[in-house]
C-alpha cells in the first residue's frame, strides 16, 4: 500500500510542479501587450493610431502612411468618434463627406460592439427573461417571469411562485406549433436587461437550423421565422439593439462567416471580414454611418478592416502581429510542457497542458544524468526506473520531486 | 476490534463535531438570511436575476467554512495520537496496520461526508421552493468544490500530522495546499462542472496518503 502511494505522491508532486513552475516563470516574465488603438478615418481614407510608448507618456497620433497630427488634429480626422471634443470646442463640421452631421445624428448612428471568448465558453443556466418590447411606458421593466426552452416546448416560470405559468406557456407553444419551430432549439440570444433605449427579444435556431425571431408585444408572442440561406448554419447569435435600430443582430456561422441581420427587412448580410471564431477570438466593431472598424484579435495577431457601413464591404484592411510571442523564450528550455487550469478564454476550470517544447529535451537529459550519479550506489528498484523515465519525460518537474522524496 | 476504534475516534472527535456542525449550520442560515432579505426588500425576482446573470450564489460567506471543518478534524483526530507516541500503542493492535488506519481515516473522511451532505440537504430544501432547478444546480454545483477541499483538507492534515519527520512535513504543507489551492482557483459559477467527480475521486484517493506516513513512522523514520 505504502509503495503505491509513494508513486502516487511521487505523481502529485510532479503534477503540482509541472502547474506552479511555469505559473511562477510566466508571473515573473509578465510583459504587458499592447497594439496602438485605432481607428478607421473617413477623412484621410486611412487607418489612424495612437502610439504609445514604454512609459505611458508620449502618445504619438500618426497614421499608417507615418504622418504626425496634434491631438486637435487627429479629433478633427476622427470626427465621428471624438465628435464630443468637436463640440464643445465648437469645432464640428456641418457635413461630413458631404451629409449633414449634427452631435444626435452621430451618436444615434455610432454603436460600440464586443464580444470575448470569456462571454461565450461559460455555463449559463438555461433560463431567459423576455421583456415586453412595446411597453407604454418610456423605460423598460424586467419582467415577473422566466421561460425555458424544453425538448418539446417553450415554459414560462413565474419568479414570485416559481410555478411553471400554464396559461402563458400554452399561449406561446401554440404559436411556436403554429410557426412549425422544432425543437430543442440549439442557439439562442439575446439582451435580458432594462438598461437599454428599446427590446428586440431573441433570436434563435431551432433543431433544423431555421432561425426564428421572437418578442413579447403587448403580452402576446411575436414569432417570425427568418429566411436564411439553407447552406447557411447559424452558430453564434448576437442580438445588437443599437440606437441606430439598423440591424436584429450579429451572427456567425459553422464556417466562421460574420453576418449582419438588417432591420427593419430581415437581410442576412455577410461582412467582408476575416473568418472570425467567436470562441476562440475577441471582436470589437467600432461602427458609424460611414464605416465601421472591426477590430478581431487573438494571442498573436490583431486585423483590423474597415467596412462601408451601407454595403459591409471592405474598404481597407490592416495588422499587428505580437513578435514578441514568437520568440523563443527561457521556458522552452526549461520546461517540456506546462500545465494549467483556467484560461483567460473561458470560464471553465480543467487541466490544460500546453507549450510542448523538445527545446527542454537536452536539460530533461542532464538531470537524468545528474539523476542516476546521485543515486549510482543505492539499490536499483523498479520505483527508480519510473523515476528515471518521468525525469526523461518531463525533466525538472519530475527531478526536484525524486530529489525531495529520496530516503 | 473495528468497532472499538470507531468509538475512540468518536470519543475524541464527538465535541468538534458538534462545534462543527453548529458552524456549518451558523454559515448556511446566514446566507439563507441573505436570501431572505433580498427577497423581503426586494422581490425573489431580483434574487433570480441576480443569479442568472452574476456570479453569485449568495453562500460565498461559506467557501472556507468546509476546509477549516476537514482542517480541524483531522487535527482533532490524529494529534493526539502523535503526542507521545500514542500511534505505536494503536499499531500494537491485533489487527493488519492499514485496518487500523484505514478504519480512523474512513471514520474522519464519512464524519465530514455526513456533515457536508446534512449541510447540502439543508440548502436544498431552503432553495427548492423558491428556485427553479436550473438555478438551485447553478448554486450547489458552485459550492461543490469547497465541499470537495473540505475533504482534501482533511486528507493532507492528517498526512502531515502522522508524517514522522519535520523536513516531510513541511513537503506535505506545501504539496497541500498547493493541491487545495486548486479548489478556489476559479470563481466564476459552475466552472468546476467538468471535472468536479474526477476532483472528488482524486481527493478521497488521496485520503490514502497517510499510509505514507504509518509506514514511515512504524519504519522508525527519524
Amino acid at each position: 500500500m505504502s509503495k503505491t502511494y509513494k508513486i502516487i505522491y511521487y505523481i502529485l508532486l510532479t503534477a503540482i510542479l509541472a502547474w506552479l513552475l511555469p505559473w511562477f516563470y510566466n508571473l515573473a516574465t509578465l510583459k504587458k501587450e499592447r497594439t496602438p488603438f485605432t481607428l478607421y478615418s473617413e477623412i484621410i481614407e486611412d487607418f489612424a493610431m495612437i502610439n504609445v510608448n514604454q512609459n505611458e507618456k508620449d502618445l504619438r497620433y500618426t497614421d499608417r502612411k507615418g504622418n504626425i497630427y496634434t491631438e486637435r488634429q487627429f479629433d478633427s480626422i476622427l470626427p465621428m468618434f471624438y465628435y464630443r471634443q468637436l463640440v464643445t470646442d465648437n469645432r464640428l463640421p456641418d457635413t461630413i463627406r458631404g451629409v449633414p452631421a449634427t452631435a444626435s445624428k452621430i451618436r444615434r448612428e455610432n454603436f460600440i460592439f464586443r464580444t470575448r471568448p470569456l462571454d461565450i465558453n461559460v455555463h449559463h443556466p438555461e433560463l431567459y427573461s423576455l421583456l415586453e418590447s412595446r411597453s407604454k411606458r418610456v423605460d423598460l421593466t424586467m419582467p415577473d417571469d422566466v421561460f425555458r426552452l424544453t425538448k418539446n416546448g417553450i415554459e414560462f416560470i413565474d419568479m414570485e411562485s416559481n410555478q411553471v405559468n400554464k396559461e402563458k406557456s400554452a399561449l406561446f407553444q401554440s404559436v411556436f406549433q403554429q410557426k412549425e419551430v422544432a425543437f430543442p432549439i440549439r442557439a439562442i440570444a439575446g439582451n435580458p436587461t432594462n438598461r437599454k433605449e428599446y427590446d428586440e427579444g431573441y433570436l434563435f435556431t431551432d433543431n433544423e437550423g431555421k432561425l426564428f425571431h421572437l418578442k413579447q408585444m403587448q403580452g402576446r408572442p411575436f414569432l417570425r421565422p427568418v429566411p436564411i440561406d439553407v447552406d447557411v448554419q447559424i452558430s453564434q447569435i448576437w442580438v445588437t439593439e443599437f440606437l441606430n435600430r439598423k440591424y436584429f443582430g450579429f451572427l456567425t456561422d459553422v464556417n466562421n462567416q460574420f453576418y449582419v441581420l438588417t432591420a427593419p427587412d430581415y437581410n442576412l448580410v455577410k461582412v467582408e471580414i476575416p473568418p472570425f471564431n467567436p470562441k476562440k477570438e475577441n471582436m470589437t466593431i467600432f461602427g458609424n454611418m460611414f464605416s465601421w472598424t472591426v477590430v478581431q484579435s487573438d494571442k498573436k495577431d490583431e486585423i483590423l478592416t474597415a467596412i462601408d457601413a451601407k454595403t459591409l464591404t471592405a474598404i481597407d484592411s490592416m495588422a499587428y502581429h505580437n513578435s514578441d510571442k514568437d520568440k523563443t523564450g527561457l521556458a522552452s528550455y526549461l520546461f517540456p510542457l506546462q500545465l494549467s487550469f483556467t484560461s483567460t478564454k473561458d470560464k471553465f476550470f480543467y487541466p490544460r497542458l500546453k507549450d510542448f517544447s523538445y527545446r527542454a529535451l537536452a536539460l530533461n537529459l542532464v538531470l537524468l544524468v545528474v539523476y542516476i550519479l546521485l543515486f549510482r550506489k543505492t539499490k536499483f528498484t523498479a520505483t527508480k526506473l519510473i523515476k528515471a523515465l518521468a525525469i526523461a519525460v518531463l525533466g525538472v518537474f519530475a527531478f526536484i520531486p525524486a530529489l525531495l522524496m529520496r530516503e | 476490534m473495528i468497532k472499538a476504534i470507531l468509538y475512540k475516534e468518536w470519543i475524541k472527535t464527538r465535541y468538534l463535531f458538534l462545534v462543527v456542525a453548529v458552524v456549518l449550520v451558523a454559515f448556511t442560515a446566514y446566507c439563507q438570511l441573505r436570501i431572505g432579505n433580498v427577497i423581503s426588500l426586494r422581490s425573489a425576482a431580483h434574487l433570480w436575476e441576480i443569479l442568472l446573470t452574476r456570479d453569485n450564489t449568495f453562500y460565498e460567506a461559506m467557501r472556507y467554512v468546509p476546509l477549516f471543518s476537514g482542517v480541524l478534524l483531522a487535527l482533532f483526530q490524529f494529534v493526539p495520537e502523535m503526542q507521545q507516541k500514542r500511534l505505536k500503542l494503536c499499531l500494537h493492535l491485533p489487527l493488519p496496520q492499514n485496518k487500523i488506519i484505514g478504519s480512523m481515516l474512513g471514520f474522519g473522511v464519512s464524519l465530514l461526508i455526513a456533515l457536508f451532505a446534512a449541510t447540502y440537504l439543508i440548502i436544498f430544501l431552503y432553495l427548492n421552493p423558491i428556485l427553479a432547478p436550473e438555478l438551485i444546480s447553478r448554486v450547489m454545483l458552485t459550492m461543490l468544490p469547497w465541499f470537495v477541499a473540505g475533504i482534501a483538507g482533511y486528507a493532507f492534515v492528517a498526512f502531515t500530522v502522522l508524517e514522522p519527520t519535520w523536513k516531510r512535513r513541511l513537503l506535505n504543507i506545501l504539496a497541500g495546499v498547493a493541491f487545495i489551492r486548486i479548489f478556489y482557483l476559479s470563481g466564476y459559477a459552475e466552472a468546476y462542472n467538468q471535472v468536479i467527480v474526477w476532483l472528488l475521486i482524486i481527493t478521497l484517493a488521496l485520503a490514502g496518503l497517510s499510509f505514507l506516513s504509518v509506514s514511515r513512522f512504524k519504519d522508525g523514520v527519524q
